[in-house]
């Protein structure tokens, strides 16, 4: 009986000793020999701008027309003239056009595709990657797979599909009932340019403090904390930046000088101007014709009423958010990065 | 042909063991139960046998010693089983949950005025690197400054940063502190007072920050409820020694799976003293700059957030620093955290318990992390009271708490990072071989553990004997590799 229990005991300490010892195996080998050691990469030369693929390709393409340093990856196919002539489908590396392109017919290229000038094309065209130094017009039902830079306009027909990184010197115009991702112009146009909307008539601005809201807890000088929602009465002037942890609701042609930051929600009234940043973990509504300076940030959906402007032209801004819709008219300064879906409302 | 199948079902087998999946996780844990759990099963009940049966459990009135022994023991395993799941649930939320990264995308907007402040004493080896790095950077240069702050350095510091000035005379604008209270937190509170702007943004010298990094770590700060920001530490030196390679280990379950779930779960990443900033009008808010303790990062993390600020974490804005080649120097580094970070402890808990600004989760998240640092020596009083119930003979229910604490222990190994979170942590990192080291993490825990244990208790002393605290500088290794 004794001897039964000591061999238990005994053969369930070697098992365990067994059991613990082999990791240390892999783990000595690993140590006196090392394999994976080093530092995780962190680029030095990290940054998000939006126009770093494009700025890649310029430089290649630049090298390869002798107007820019060697960058080691000069390999391109030239676009023929006449342009008639050109198989795209046929291409098998990537394409420089030493002129302006300008078609009614619909282009469609795998290869990135570098643009010395501008380029028009018909409905329905299709670029992996596109860099004009002018101008890029595309027809309705274009799409943009990956990214697209244009030094001058970048124009995007109805029912465009505008993925990844689209970017421009001067301004984007995006038609009606087109998809985007990311964007970045100095003006960012939505929806049809001559969009007309009556301006609604705004009650006269009177002076208020958020010091003056019930339950408010003074944060500091200029920062204003409300725990529960929050309305912001309609035609008052606040100065100072305000945080509520339910819904803020800014009334019709209210201003406020400052940023503002909601957990639950935030709604942005006809009118209503924001000059500071807007923060929000839930869903952000801002609407017709309102006026926001500084980012607008939800970890939700932003909606955005027509004719809206977000951002200065001498004051680029960031609108980011998971989904965003944009109306008809609305002008974005800067830079729209929708996560996941980006779309403009079908008028 | 054989050798190739074979080599797949091999790599293949290897993948499976590897993987952390929901599955193998489960059966693991079931599994080191089941082997810990076994002498508790194994104990004789058979009433033919020669030994009197066991009690469940030691009463007070027959065996008082034993019982409050018994009492202790179980508050200690609950206590092991509570932060146990905290890790497992940091894990599993990094693994399936939603990943918040709110601001990250803020590349493009007007800039606010800042003040960079790096950290310096007696950094020769180091400081040209940062402000070189911060040259470069793509913040708008007429909306930064960058204040080498100099605590009474005795090397060639104060020269290298002067020759710099001299180059850069309106970006930079040293501060050379050669007298005041010895400690990176005088000194910063000190060099406070010269910042422009509202937000100051904070580097040790050993630190180089990458090209975006400036704006990566601003960009928070346009939320106004946000009073610090944290990034992602990385060690350069990942490489040196054994150490280093464990810390590194450490380092990417704390950062890539702790902070980040904490960050996921709106609960209270906490920031770090560098790599990160803090909104100067939240900090005078708050009661200003405290000079007095050892971990004044630790001390505005936690009076900001009882006060209804938040502190975000941003793991894409990672830097470089260097982490400890030497185990005496180690052990200085994890003995001034616990110091500092139990003298916080101390300070604020109940303030922060009660704080009308917390929800539930970062209430019981923020007490959580303000007492990581007794754990270890509570896990040494468990270790002592298991042995004394084990051979008091005390309970029946007793040997099977005992294999629980022990499995509890496995699951909060490594103090700031379990296992499981550095294995996750390092596999979204894209590494994997490193992770055949995990093993010698046992040996980082025993030292963490008897480094911080002895830490509590001479911060007891301290309080007793009136004993002021001696800040230790962590030694620099950059350049001796190249001489």
């Amino acid at each position: 009986m004794m001897t039964e229990s000591y061999f238990t005991y005994t053969a369930f300490a070697l098992i365990c000793l067994v059991l613990l010892t082999l990791p240390f195996v892999a783990a000595f080998q690993e140590w006196r020999h090392p394999t994976d050691f080093s530092a995780l990469p962190v680029s030095p030369n990290y940054t998000s701008d939006i126009d770093h693929f494009a700025k890649r390709l310029h430089a290649d393409a630049s090298a390869k027309l002798g107007l820019g340093m060697p960058t080691g990856y000069e390999d391109f196919d030239f676009v023929t003239d006449p342009l008639e002539d050109m198989v795209w489908s046929k291409a098998s590396k990537r394409l420089i056009s030493r002129l302006s392109i300008q078609t009614t017919a619909p282009i469609r290229s795998a290869r990135p595709l570098y643009v010395e000038g501008g380029i028009r094309a018909g409905a329905d065209s299709a670029f992996t990657s596109l860099y004009a130094t002018g101008d890029i017009d595309l027809g309705a039902e274009s799409e943009l797979h990956e990214w697209a830079h244009a030094d001058g306009v970048l124009r995007l027909g109805k029912n465009s599909v505008a993925l990844r990184r689209i970017s421009a010197g001067k301004a984007i115009e995006l038609g009606n009932e087109g998809w985007f991702e990311r964007l970045h112009a100095p003006k960012v146009q939505f929806g049809s340019s001559s969009a007309t909307l009556a301006l609604p008539t705004l009650p006269k601005q009177t002076p208020a403090s958020f010091a003056d809201l019930p339950d408010v807890v003074k944060q500091t000088p200029v920062l204003f904390l409300i725990r529960g929602d929050c309305a912001l009465p309609a035609g008052k002037i606040y100065r100072g930046s305000l945080i509520v942890t339910g819904f803020l609701t800014v009334g019709t042609g209210t201003i406020v000088v400052g940023d503002i930051k909601s957990r639950a929600g935030v709604s942005i009234g006809s009118g209503a101007s924001v000059q500071g940043a807007i923060t929000c973990e839930k869903r952000v509504y801002v609407f017709n014709n309102a006026r926001v300076f500084g980012p607008v940030i939800s970890e939700s959906d932003i909606l955005i009423g027509s004719h809206a402007v977000i951002g200065l032209p001498d004051g680029l801004t960031t609108v980011s958010a998971r989904n965003i819709i944009v109306e008809d008219g609305v002008v974005v300064h800067g830079t729209i990065w929708a996560l996941e879906i980006g779309m403009v409302k079908p008028v | 042909m054989q050798n190739f199948l074979l080599r797949l079902r091999l790599k293949s087998f290897i993948d499976m063991a590897i993987w952390p999946g929901r599955l193998q996780g489960f059966v693991c844990v079931l599994a080191v139960w089941l082997m810990s759990a076994l002498p508790a099963f194994a104990q004789p009940d058979n009433p033919r046998t020669t030994l009197p049966k066991l009690p469940l459990l030691p009463s007070f009135k027959d065996y008082p010693v034993a019982a409050v022994m018994a009492s202790l023991l179980f508050v200690i395993v609950v206590i092991m089983m509570i932060y146990g799941f905290r890790h497992f649930l940091f894990t599993m939320n990094r693994l399936l949950g939603v990943q918040r990264h709110p601001y990250i995308d803020i590349s493009v907007a007007r800039w606010p005025m800042i003040t960079v402040f790096i950290a310096a004493h007696n950094e020769e080896k180091v400081i040209a690197g940062c402000i070189e790095a911060l040259l470069n950077t793509d913040y708008p240069v007429d909306r930064l400054k960058i204040i080498p702050v100099n605590d009474r350095s005795k090397d060639r510091t104060a020269k290298i940063i002067d020759s710099y000035v001299a180059r850069f005379p309106l970006r930079i604008s040293p501060f050379h502190r050669i007298s005041g209270k010895a400690g990176k937190g005088a000194a910063l509170k000190d060099a406070l007072k010269f910042a422009e702007g509202d937000i100051c943004i904070i580097f040790d010298a050993d630190y180089v920050p990458g090209r975006g990094l400036l704006k990566q770590l601003v960009a928070p700060f346009f939320d106004p409820e946000v009073g610090a920001v944290m990034g992602r530490v990385v060690p350069v030196n990942s490489g040196a020694n054994l150490l280093t390679r464990m810390l590194d280990l450490e380092r990417s379950g704390g950062y890539q799976v702790d902070q980040q779930a904490r960050m996921n779960l709106n609960l209270m990443p906490q920031y770090g003293g560098t790599v990160g900033g803090v909104r100067l009008s939240a900090v005078e808010a708050v009661g200003g700059w405290h000079d007095d303790t050892l971990a004044e990062d630790t001390d505005i993390t936690y009076r900001l957030m009882f006060n209804g600020w938040k502190t975000i974490y941003t793991n894409r804005s990672e830097c470089y620093e260097e982490v400890p080649e030497e185990w005496n120097v180690r052990i200085k580094q994890v003995t001034r955290w616990a110091k500092g970070h139990n003298q916080v402890m101390v300070r604020y808990w109940w303030q922060f318990a009660i704080s009308p600004y917390l929800t539930l989760g970062q209430r019981l998240d923020g007490l959580l992390l303000l007492f990581v640092f007794v754990v270890p020596l509570i896990m040494l009083i468990g270790w002592g009271l298991a042995l004394g119930l084990y051979f008091l003979n005390a309970g029946s229910l007793l040997s099977q708490l005992i294999p629980i604490f022990a499995l509890m222990l496995y699951g909060t190994l490594g103090n700031f990072a379990a296992f499981f979170e550095i294995v996750v942590a390092v596999l979204i990192d894209g590494n994997r071989r490193r992770l055949r080291l995990l093993p010698f993490n046992l040996l980082g825990f025993f030292v963490s553990l008897f480094a911080i244990s002895g830490a509590v208790w001479s911060l007891m002393l301290d309080g007793i004997l009136k004993r002021e605290m001696v800040w230790d500088k962590t030694i620099r290794y950059r350049g001796e590799a190249t001489k």
